[in-house]
């Protein structure tokens, strides 16, 4: 039994940690062509990640919005509602906590509750809106999001710029709004180090997410609808229900990381803070490298932090750009995205057996006269055509 | 001629200007959905094509070798794509994904190395696309500015969307590469090999991407900047679906796109928020989506496929 | 002697699908090849046609010993195919779909208009009418075969083989289709038709291949032979080994009455479907895949919304309702696809074990799953119903058909529901698994619930029915009793025989 166990949990790492390594390798071969030394490069990168208590802290705040995000997009992915919209979830959840933050009058407590609750619920609805599309309108789920990121990017660009712009700073011109008082921000965790209580709150939520996905009924009802959608129709699961309850989670989680940038590092939101950074994305990547775990997250979001906090000590020692991280991180998901075909075909491999016993009335049965060989290929597959939209 | 239409020649001229660039890569976003692909990495490898243009430009000076430069680039990238998703079967969200991320990555990272610059790299020394020459309508000046500063490259884009018509409807390998999309299954039985066309198609796009980036680095303006392509490919992939994967369809997408880029520029000397109106062509995007959906699905047609 | 297959084997790891199968077809002779499910018919096709390639065994076409490594092979040497499930492309029209592959060109262009007079010229030659510019979405399943059958005969194909190719038809396409058989073998061409239908056979075959568990068991002329003797030779001889004890009847649970439906565009599937379920007995609904039973279930399990009629489970009303509502009425059901809609191959056993169960207090309370009660829950089902598997964290995809069908069947009975659907409970499932499954039905009838059991295994319907409905075309077309069954009969409603009888 527990040999079993062990066995599982490492062929589930054997794919991540070949998918890393092969993508360091190919990091090796762009140093090498700059005509550095790739040892010593990485060894400076890991130095600049974990090297001291400053370094690892400093990844440790890299990674807190990425864990958050990926977390998000953990919960949407693995049920197969695949969307693309952490970005400006990120966004619709900083822009409301630092307005919020800024002009409500009341209590300090009463703010901060608001603020936080008020980007929760903004997020989730906006993520919602997309779900509602994908319904109404059989819209491409990856398509809606993506538009509107920039959608929300913008609109909330001219809010700061037109509305809420901090006039009392000029230089740099930056787009910002004012800075949040001091009593609202979230407390520093280490004296003089930048590491805040967003950690924290991300820790908590991989713990809770993990027991939400793992241990009640809703994240049972979640996953069968990820892993078989008319299994789970069979055995009376309200995918609907699931489908808007997860797409509100994951905004509200992605929302959730915005706020935690404004109140914890930024104190105040600034037009393209999260863009620029890639955290909605760097998170996708975690939640695809740990397979939706939101424990591998935990992980593999710190080290994709260190690759970047790394990548920027490298970029500041020696003549290797910063974005040999985003290189390093491109390919490791470019690897992972093959995984999925090692699993599915060892399930093809045993399916086929039956398959030749059944195959005359089960394609039948599928099919029956109305039906086109290409839905036949969709169910078998069980690939993400299902979000590709016409 | 009153102010009114010269007006509406420049809106019109910067339309052509700001959907070009789309349009080469919105093809081949709508040739991928005839082959059954939802190709997300098409950003990341319109991004490689504006930026081994401006390579090639740097190096060479010849506007042909950086055209070639750039199609030969994110062929090799869109290959590569192609083979993970259709060969390796991975997600093909998270190939995409994954190719922009990389692209983007590598792009700035050559761009510091080769260039030894950070942000954007201009230079007197690069050349930029040949311009139409549209002196001979200056006795019509509304035509004169409708057409002018447009390059080759531009009335390229409409040339290659009438090609890929033709092809797509009139030749016998265009009608395989329909069929592949439309039931897989169907044309392996009669021997067609599903799968390579699928990879070339894939290929196909990256090279009309590479010519979509290397309008956008050596038309308007000659320069990389990090970024450069910013969602240009993801409204590239919406103008596809929105074309109905048609090639005159999607110039006509394209064209809306443009459009509403071009009035957003223009809004931004009016009372309308510059902001606003930057974010116009995205949320038309969803507002045209989500009406054309809605009238497909009135007619009864089957959106899952 | 026009084709000859020597000696065809073709085995998948352990499973032997054809054993030594010898096939031969005469010019302008029509060939039936009959057989249950698995009785290897589509494989020893798939062999012909290229699809899979035989562990060993020769083809002889025209005297010379040739290879077919795949369609394309398989179509240069006159061999063409009209699949069952339609190979056509729903936007194109009728000339495109079926020039496909051998369009005619003009450089690279395809040379449309010569296209249309082809298809005109063969369309007109053998008889088949077609509009050559008709679109294909929206035509009606004839026409679509009859796509098909052009498709092949403009490839040039002298041997056609026809797999199951009347089990979408209605019966006037049926008729108009072995009309067109026998026109093209009156024409030279030769034509191997696969089929359940022995009346079809009766009327159209000069000669009938009888295949039983991957073997030929009879070759015989038609004239030499009887409808009868052919179901008998399929099915092979039953003895029913297994005298299920008796057990009185209850009051009606499950009642249907004139329940119809329809698929989205608007044709029927479903007419007038009068059924009842009755405690203590097993009812059993037989008919040949395809006929309705699939979307019966679909409806009384609330997967597929009917269009009329009623749907009561001791008179609580259950028509269109959710799966949810009905299941907690008191229905619980194995489905007949076990990867499809019964399970989640990706899914751990427990996971799988404990869907419609894990609402339950034995499962959870207060919306949280306990981990240790769906393990012991789910080794409890692995005990009971003999599942050999490691333990209950392996994932359902690791396990054999067969026990994965186990893995089910013990968490819907464990739902203790007065009434059990199951659907095709058997199938693809060794002999083992098979008595297993039987046994355990039998002490669900025993223990006075009703059990509806839809299968197209003629034989387990008869071994375990007190009561069968024959299905054909979406109505019933026959209720027979435990005491007067008959199993030819049951063959011949199924085959829609006394329909065809009082036509």
């Amino acid at each position: 039994m527990l040999r079993i166990k062990l066995k599982r949990y490492l062929s589930q790492l054997a794919h991540p940690v070949f998918a890393i390594g092969i993508s360091l390798v190919l990091g090796a071969i762009a140093i090498r062509i700059v005509g550095a030394n790739p040892l010593e490069i990485y060894g400076i990168m890991l130095n600049g990640a974990f090297g001291n208590k400053y370094y690892i802290l400093a990844t440790l705040t890299r990674a807190t919005p990425i864990i958050i995000c990926g977390l998000g997009a953990a919960i949407a992915w693995s049920t197969r509602y695949m969307g693309i919209g952490g970005e400006g979830q990120m966004i619709v959840g900083g822009f409301v906590t630092s307005i919020f933050a800024l002009y409500m009058p009341g209590p300090e407590w009463l703010i901060l509750l608001a603020a936080i609750l008020g980007s929760i619920a903004a997020g989730g609805v906006y993520s919602v809106f997309s779900g509602w599309l994908l319904r109404k309108f059989k819209m491409s789920l990856a398509i809606t999001t993506l538009m509107l990121n920039y959608v929300a990017l913008f609109v909330t660009y001219h809010f700061v710029a037109n509305r809420f712009l901090d006039t009392t700073t000029t230089e740099g011109k930056l787009e910002q709004t004012k800075q949040i008082s001091a009593s609202l921000r979230f407390p520093q965790l280490f004296e003089g180090y930048p590491l805040h209580l967003g950690f924290i709150i991300a820790v908590i939520l991989v713990f809770l997410l993990w027991f939400v996905m793992n241990k009640t009924t809703f994240g049972y009802e979640a996953k069968m609808s990820g892993f078989n959608r008319s299994f789970s129709d069979f055995g009376g699961i309200n995918s609907k229900k699931i489908m808007y309850s997860v797409l509100f989670i994951s905004g509200a989680i992605c929302a959730l990381a915005g706020t935690g940038e404004v109140l914890g590092t930024q104190y105040r939101y600034v037009h393209n803070m999260y863009v620029s950074a890639s955290f909605a994305w760097i998170g996708l990547n975690a939640a695809l490298i740990s397979n939706y775990n939101p424990l591998g997250i935990l992980v593999s979001s710190i080290i994709l932090a260190g690759i970047q906090t790394g990548g920027s000590a490298i970029a500041r020692s020696t003549s290797v750009p910063l974005e040999i991280s985003a290189i390093i991180q491109g390919c490791i998901t470019l690897f992972i995205s093959a995984k999925i075909i090692i699993s599915w075909k060892r399930n093809k491999k045993e399916l086929k057996k039956e398959q030749i016993m059944n195959d005359e009335t089960i394609e039948q049965n599928k099919l029956l006269n109305t039906g086109t060989t290409q839905d036949v290929l969709k169910r078998d597959t069980e690939e993400l055509e299902d979000e590709v939209g016409a | 001629m009153d102010i009114n239409s010269m007006y509406i020649a420049v809106v019109l001229n910067s339309t052509i200007r700001l959907m070009t660039p789309i349009l080469f890569v919105a093809l081949g976003s709508a040739l991928c959905n005839r082959v059954f692909i939802f190709n997300i990495g098409l950003e990341g490898m319109m991004l490689t094509g504006a930026f081994f243009a401006i390579v090639a430009n740097h190096y060479t000076g010849s506007v042909v070798l950086s055209l070639l430069a750039a199609m030969i680039s994110s062929m090799l990238v869109a290959w590569v794509a192609g083979i993970f998703m259709v060969k390796f079967k991975g997600a093909m969200l998270v190939v995409g994904v994954s190719i922009n991320v990389l692209m983007l990555g590598l792009t700035t990272f050559l761009m510091q190395i080769l260039f030894g610059v950070k942000g954007a790299y201009v230079s007197n020394d690069l050349v930029s696309l040949p311009k139409v020459n549209v002196d001979f309508l200056a006795g019509a000046p509304f035509f004169q500015t409708l057409f002018g500063s447009l390059t080759y490259l531009d009335y390229f884009a409409f040339v290659v969307a009438i090609i890929l018509y033709f092809y797509l409807f009139r030749t016998v390998s265009g009608f395989r590469l329909r069929s592949v999309g439309l039931n897989k299954i169907a044309s392996e039985s009669l021997g067609i090999k599903a799968e390579r066309i699928q990879i070339a198609t894939i290929t196909f796009s990256g090279l009309l991407s590479g010519l979509g980036g290397s309008l956008l680095t050596m038309g308007g303006v000659t320069m990389f900047a990090q970024n450069i392509t910013s969602g240009r490919g993801f409204i590239a992939l919406a103008a596809g679906t929105l074309g109905s994967a048609h090639p005159l369809g999607v110039v006509l997408s394209s064209s809306f796109f443009g459009l509403a880029q071009s009035i957003g520029n223009t809004m931004q000397n009016t009372a309308v928020s510059s902001q606003l109106a930057m974010a116009t062509p995205y949320a038309a995007t969803i507002l045209a989506l989500a009406l054309y959906n809605y009238l497909q699905i009135k007619r009864g047609a089957n959106l899952d496929q | 002697m026009l084709l000859r297959m020597d000696n065809i084997v073709k085995k998948y790891g352990d499973l032997v699908a054809n054993d030594k199968v010898n096939l031969t077809l005469n010019k302008g002779e029509i060939l039936a090849v009959i057989g249950e499910n698995g009785a290897g018919k589509t494989t020893l096709m798939k062999v012909l046609y290229g699809l899979e390639q035989p562990t060993s065994g020769t083809i002889v076409i025209n005297g010379e010993e040739i290879q077919i490594k795949d369609a394309n092979q398989a179509i240069k040497n006159g061999i063409g195919m009209v699949q069952q499930h339609f190979m056509l492309f729903e936007t194109f029209n009728v000339t495109e779909n079926i020039v496909y592959g051998k369009e005619p060109r003009k450089g690279v262009f395809f040379d449309l208009e010569r296209a249309k007079r082809d298809v005109k010229k063969i369309s007109q030659e053998y008889e088949l009418p077609l509009d050559p510019e008709r679109g294909i979405a929206g035509m009606p399943v004839g026409l679509r075969q009859r796509v098909e059958i052009l498709k092949v005969l403009y490839q040039n194909s002298d041997i056609i083989i026809f797999d199951e190719p009347t089990a979408v038809l209605t019966p006037q396409e049926v008729k108009e289709l072995l009309k067109t058989l026998k026109q093209l073998a009156k024409m030279g061409k030769s034509i191997i038709i696969i089929t359940h239908k022995l009346y079809e056979v009766m009327s159209v075959a000069d000669r009938a291949m009888v295949m039983r568990a991957g073997e030929v068991v009879a070759d015989v002329r038609i004239e030499d032979t009887t409808a009868e003797e052919l179901s008998f030779l399929m099915v092979g001889r039953h003895l029913i080994e297994q005298k299920i004890p008796e057990k009185e009847v209850g009051q009606v649970l499950l009642n249907v009455e004139d329940l119809c439906l329809a698929d989205e565009h608007g044709s029927t599937i479903l007419k007038d479907v009068n059924i009842h379920v009755k405690s203590g007995e097993i009812v059993g609904v037989a008919g040949v895949s395809g006929n309705g039973q699939t979307e019966l279930v679909e409806c009384l399990f609330g997967l597929r919304k009917a269009v009329t009629g009623s749907i009561s489970l001791k008179e609580k009303n259950l028509f269109n309702k959710s799966v949810k509502f009905i299941r907690k009425a008191g229905i619980s059901l194995v489905p007949e696809d076990r990867y499809i809609w019964g399970s989640a191959i990706e899914a751990t056993l427990y996971e799988s074990a404990i869907m419609g169960h894990y609402a339950k207090p034995e499962i959870s309370s207060k919306g949280m799953i306990s981990g240790k009660k769906a393990i012991e829950f789910t080794q409890q089902i692995i005990r009971d119903f003999g599942v050999k598997a490691e333990t209950a964290e392996q994932t359902v995809g690791s396990l054999s058909g067969g026990n994965a069908q186990k893995l089910i069947v013990g968490r819907e009975i464990k739902q203790d529901t007065p009434l059990l659907i199951v659907a095709e409970p058997t199938r693809g499932v060794d002999v083992g698994a098979m008595e297993a499954i039987h046994d355990k039905i039998i002490e669900k009838r025993m223990n006075g619930d009703g059990v509806l059991l839809v299968s197209s295994e003629l034989s387990e319907i008869i071994k375990l029915s007190d009561r069968i409905y024959v299905m054909y075309e979406g109505e019933i077309n026959g209720e027979l009793f435990k005491e007067t069954m008959d199993e030819e009969e049951i063959g011949v409603l199924m085959a829609g025989g006394r329909k065809h009888a009082e036509n």
